[in-house]
Parts: C-alpha cells; sequence; structure tokens
C-alpha cells in the first residue's frame, strides 16, 4: 500500500489544466444556457406586453364608438363656431342685457390652460348687476344658458340680493367659458 | 496479501523467494551451472532474468535486498521535523559524505534519542544509507531488463535491524554476524542506546575465511573500547564460525546460532518497516509509485476521454435542444423597447381620449339652464309670506350649494311651520331632489319660534341640490 502518492510535475500540471478545462466548459455551458433561459423570459415578457397592449387597443376602440365620437364631435364643433370666442360672447352677453334693461359689468379673467383636456383653455367671466327686476333677471339668466347651446360654458357661482325695493335684485353670476386659441375650422387635427 | 517476488543479492549471493506477506511459498538459487557465471554483480541481470522466468512474474513486482561493499551505513539525529524538511536534512547529510561521488541514499528511523545517549534528547536517529549512484542505476536497469518493477531496495543491514526488532533482542546489547561465501557482515548494536556500528568483511578486501574470527574479535573490541558497545550476545548463521569464535571471545558473550533473518520472520518486519512513513528506500519515487503512477494514468486518461466524450455529448444536447432559438437578446430587447413606446402612446393617447370624452360628456347641452330653471321655480313654491332676499349658488362638480335669505312676518306660527314644511318637503322630491341638512325641520322651526307675532323675521335656508 502506497504511503504517498507520487505525481510527477507533468502529470500535477496536466490535471490542473484538465480541471480547470472543465470547469471553463461547463462554465460556458452555464453561460450558454442562461443566455437561452434570458431569451426565453425576454419572450415570455414580450408577449405579457403584446397582452396589455391588446387590452390598451381595446379601451381605445372603446372610447371610439360612435356614440362617444359623436358627443366628442358635439363638442368639437361647438368649439370651431368661435374659436376663442370671447369678443363675441361679451357682445353677445351685452347684448342679452340691453333689451331687458339691465345693466351689466362684466369682469373677465386671464385665459389659463384646461387640465382635463390639453389645448383646451378656461376663462371665468363675472356679470355684476344691480337693482335689476327679478323677472328680468330670471329671463336674462335663461338667455345666458342657452347661449351655451353656441359657447361652451357654465354658470359657476351666483349670489342674488334682494335690496329693499319692489322685487329689485343686486348680485354677481360666474360664469366658466372654455375656448380654443389660435385655431381654426380649417385645422382637422384642431384638439386631439 | 498478493504474493511478491524478494531477492537478496549479498555480496554477489543470489536468492529469489516468493513471499505471500510473512509466508515463504518457494524459494529459489541459481543452479551449479548458473553459478558458472560467477559471484558478482555481472551475474545479477542473468540471475534476476531466470528467477523471473522461474515464478513467471514477469512484469510484477519485486523487492531487493542488497548486501554490498561499497554501501556506507551512517547513523544521524535529527531534531523533530516535517517530511519534507527530513528529506532536505538527509539529503545534506547524504552530501557531506559524497566527497565528490554521486550517492544515492535511502534511510531508516531506529528511534529518538534518549536521555543518556550522545545526542540531544528528542532528536530522532536514523540510519541512512549511502550507496553510488551509478550502482543503483545499473541494479534499476537490470529490472527494467528483466520485466519486473523494483518496489524496495534495501540494504541487508536494515534487514537485520528489522530482524532483531522482531526477535526482541532489544533488552541488551548484541551482536548479529551474517556470514556468506562471499561476505560477511557485522552488525553491533544497543537497542537502548541507540548505539549501531556495522562492519563488512569480505575476501574481495583481504578477509579470508581463516581471519574472519579474529576481525570480529577486533571489532568487538573497538566497539567496546571506542563506542561503549559490549554486546552480550552474539547471533550468527555460521556454525563453524560459532565455533571458531567461542575459543577467542570474552565468556561473557553467549553465542548463538540463528538463520531465521533470511527466512520469513524477517522479510515481514522490514516490509511492514519500509512501509512506514518514516523510511525511504533506494528506489526513487517515480518507480516506487510507478504502478500508482500508471493507475492515475488510467484514471487521467479515462477522465479526459469521459469528459471529453461527455462534453461533445452536453454540448450537441444543449445545441439541440436551442436549435429552433434564432433570435438574439438585442433583438428581442429592442422589439420589446419599441412595443413599451407603443404601449406609452397608447396610454396617452388613451388619457387623452378619456379626458375629452369626460369634458364632452360634462358639456352636454342637456346638462345645462339648471341655473334659469333654479332661480325661476324657486319663486313659485316658496310660501306665499316669504319673501326671499338673498340667494347663492355655489357650484361643485356634482352638486350646488344652496343658501338662501328669506324674510317673513311671523303673526301665525303654527301656520308659518306648517308652510314651512310643505315647502321643504316639496323641494325634497321630484323634481328638485334637494338635500336639506339633518334636523332641518328644527333649524327653521327655531328662527321663527323665537320672534314675537307680527315681527319681520329673517330665516336662513341652506341646502344641497344635486346636479
Amino acid at each position: 500500500m502506497a504511503t504517498h502518492l507520487y505525481m510527477s510535475r507533468q502529470r500535477w500540471i496536466a490535471t490542473l489544466v484538465l480541471i480547470l478545462s472543465m470547469l471553463v466548459f461547463w462554465w460556458a455551458v452555464g453561460v450558454r444556457l442562461t443566455g437561452a433561459s434570458e431569451i426565453d423570459r425576454q419572450r415570455v415578457r414580450q408577449e405579457a406586453l403584446e397582452f396589455r397592449i391588446n387590452a390598451l387597443r381595446g379601451q381605445r376602440d372603446a372610447l371610439n364608438i360612435a356614440e362617444a365620437v359623436d358627443t366628442r364631435e358635439q363638442i368639437r364643433q361647438r368649439f370651431l363656431v368661435d374659436p376663442d370666442g370671447l369678443p363675441g360672447l361679451i357682445d353677445e352677453l351685452q347684448g342679452l342685457a340691453m333689451p331687458l334693461g339691465i345693466n351689466v359689468g362684466i369682469d373677465v379673467s386671464g385665459s389659463s390652460p384646461f387640465e382635463s383636456v390639453e389645448g383646451v383653455s378656461i376663462r371665468d367671466l363675472t356679470l355684476r348687476f344691480s337693482g335689476v327686476n327679478y323677472d328680468s333677471l330670471v329671463e336674462f339668466l335663461g338667455a345666458i344658458e342657452r347661449e351655451s347651446r353656441r359657447w361652451v360654458l357654465l354658470v359657476r357661482d351666483a349670489s342674488l340680493r334682494g335690496r329693499g325695493g319692489e322685487a329689485e335684485v343686486s348680485g354677481w353670476v360666474q360664469l366658466r367659458f372654455w375656448t380654443v386659441q389660435a385655431r381654426s375650422a380649417e385645422q382637422s387635427d384642431l384638439l386631439f | 496479501m498478493a504474493r511478491e517476488l524478494v531477492v537478496s543479492f549479498l555480496y554477489g549471493e543470489f536468492t529469489a523467494a516468493l513471499v505471500d506477506g510473512a509466508r515463504v511459498i518457494e524459494r529459489w538459487s541459481p543452479s551449479a551451472s548458473d553459478r558458472a557465471h560467477g559471484f558478482h554483480e555481472a551475474a545479477f541481470r542473468y540471475f534476476l532474468e531466470s528467477a523471473v522466468e522461474h515464478f513467471d512474474c514477469a512484469g510484477e513486482e519485486a523487492v531487493l535486498v542488497v548486501g554490498d561493499v561499497e554501501m556506507e551505513h551512517h547513523q544521524v539525529s535529527l531534531p523533530p521535523v516535517n517530511k519534507q524538511q527530513r528529506q532536505q536534512l538527509l539529503k545534506i547529510e547524504s552530501a557531506k559524505l559524497a566527497e565528490g561521488r554521486s550517492l544515492a541514499w535511502s534511510h531508516l528511523r531506529i528511534g529518538t534519542s534518549p536521555v543518556s545517549s550522545g545526542a540531544e534528547k528528542g532528536f530522532d536517529l536514523y540510519l541512512l544509507h549511502c550507496w553510488p549512484q551509478i550502482k543503483l542505476n545499473g541494479y534499476l536497469a537490470d529490472f527494467t531488463h528483466a520485466g519486473v518493477t523494483p518496489r524496495l531496495i534495501i540494504p541487508d543491514v536494515t534487514l537485520f535491524h528489522a530482524w532483531a526488532m522482531e526477535a526482541e533482542l532489544e533488552s541488551g546489547s548484541f551482536a548479529l554476524v551474517n556470514t556468506t561465501a562471499n561476505g560477511t557482515t557485522v552488525m553491533l548494536m544497543d537497542p537502548a542506546t541507540l548505539k549501531l556500528f556495522v562492519r563488512r568483511l569480505s575476501p574481495a578486501i583481504g578477509h579470508s575465511r581463516e581471519r574472519l574470527p579474529g576481525e570480529i574479535r577486533r571489532s568487538l573490541q573497538y566497539a567496546s573500547q571506542d563506542i561503549g558497545l559490549r554486546p552480550s550476545t552474539l547471533v550468527t548463521n555460521d556454525q563453524q564460525l560459532a565455533i571458531d569464535l567461542q575459543a577467542q571471545l570474552d565468556r561473557r558473550i553467549t553465542i548463538e546460532i540463528e538463520t531465521s533473518w533470511a527466512d520469513q520472520p524477517v522479510l515481514a518486519s522490514y516490509i511492514a518497516a519500509f512501509s512506514r512513513r518514516d523510511a525511504q528506500s533506494f528506489v526513487p519515487d517515480e518507480i516506487r509509485y510507478a504502478k500508482y503512477n500508471r493507475i492515475i494514468n488510467r484514471v487521467v486518461k479515462t477522465g479526459i476521454a469521459l469528459v471529453a466524450i461527455s462534453s461533445v455529448i452536453t454540448w450537441a444536447l444543449v445545441e439541440w435542444s436551442l436549435r429552433d432559438e434564432q433570435a438574439s437578446l438585442q433583438e428581442l430587447a429592442s422589439r420589446y423597447e419599441l412595443r413599451q413606446r407603443e404601449q406609452r402612446s397608447l396610454l396617452e393617447e388613451i388619457d387623452k381620449l378619456r379626458g375629452e370624452q369626460v369634458f364632452a360628456e360634462g358639456a352636454r347641452i342637456d346638462k345645462q339652464m339648471l341655473t334659469y330653471w333654479l332661480i325661476r321655480d324657486l319663486g313659485s313654491v316658496l310660501p306665499p309670506r316669504v319673501r326671499l332676499s338673498a340667494a347663492k349658488f355655489s357650484y361643485e362638480d356634482s352638486t350646488i350649494n344652496l343658501e338662501l335669505d328669506a324674510k317673513v312676518v311671523a303673526d301665525n306660527v303654527q301656520q308659518l311651520d306648517d308652510q314651512m314644511s310643505a315647502f321643504g318637503e316639496s323641494l325634497a322630491a321630484e323634481p328638485w331632489l334637494v338635500r336639506w341638512p339633518d334636523g332641518w325641520r328644527e333649524q327653521w322651526r327655531n328662527q321663527y319660534i323665537n320672534g314675537r307675532r307680527g315681527q319681520q323675521l329673517d330665516l336662513e335656508i341652506t341646502a344641497e341640490i344635486p346636479r
């Protein structure tokens, strides 16, 4: 029985080279398999992404059904009637007030972008009046709201107060006016 | 244990034995005609060939016990060191003895120096054997020629030492005298103090048979006077020599005749001695472990072959399993990036569309006219005696907060309370669906119940109208 194992230097070197080459080989196999599994994982991610994209396309198509498009088209047309129609609106409001014997003071705020829809800006208008007959005021307010068929506007706040006289009212009404600036009807991509 | 060929070649006398451990299976000595080749080293090759042929052990391993006049034996003490350092120190010791010659050397550890010995306490004592390298090479070449591998080559002194240990002679000092036709070895030993004296006597250097008893006596005198070795027992294998010695030696020395050191116990012991880690024979490692080296060779070659084959198979399997894989990771990643951009643009598009849709829904014309309708109809549902003096509308996203100030003359509180309850309930019903605050009746009642009869009172009414 050998008391120790004799190996020549060449044999040790050969053994070392053998072990190293084994390590290198299995490392190379590992790299190859890792690369393949990475590709496979990437493919799974790609499929998941395709699925999400298809779902998003479905959501987009749902927003493009005829009814929704018609609703949006209507408001487009209202914008397109008179882009940035602030001067026209003020004239119109004055024109509505005059026959009813109402003196209206109109304050206009600066234009600020509308957060919900890109390309649309908003202006707040405050209509001040005093000593107005109640019935005339009601008619005037009704006329203002009817104007929203042409312009996109909404009464935001109102404060009416009697001033002692017979059915005379003073106060203010605040309107919010949505408009588009520097647009024209010829532009097909007007808003969206 | 497998059978093994053991050859002793003591001063030209060749003996071969096939042993199985400690048991001698068969002995072989050259025949008279073979001896015609002479008792010298040149005949060793021929004798070895004949023995190998006789025992049919070509290709196997063999052990050689050699006695040679040119072999030197020295006792060396070394501090306790590891194997590598021990080899270095012994190599230095052998170099000191070389005197320009090229020496092969071997060693046997014979014990640790006791307190009483001359060497330092705790030092290991070794028997260092030196032999001219050219002689060893000659024997190795003879083994190669005969087709057997030398497993061990050891001097006869080691053999005798091993025999003495086996024979349990260590109780006192003793002398061994081994006589052959071509030479005599005298070994004096004291196991207690580890003192050792070896002398070779050979006709080739003038020690004829007639002079042997006198030379042995002189050796005993020298050992007694110079190194303090006084053996009480002398063991020899030669009966005539024992008779001759009896007349010359001191009467205190007992003479015994023993031949067993050339027999099985000796072989077993020396094999055991040289299997120890602290002994080394003359056979170089590359020959001593040639058998294991061959096994390693086979293992390594088989390993290389297996690794190579399994590597090729593995690689082929991997490539076969990936044969349909054409796409690279970069291509997939760029494709994924493109689709991610598409996803982002779709999300932006959906976000814009949704915002637009919500806005368009909220701005539909049928949801307008609320203020007009509210102010116009509010007057008609108020009780007759209540006059509206102020109205404030705050528009929230889904509701309108309504604050009304009214004036009333409370001449009949019970009637007014009934009318106000009817007013509140009519506004809470269709189409108004006004949400009054909790306890609205009590709030209103508390406002006009505390006023004096016939006095004009102010009423504050708050409510919430859904849009």
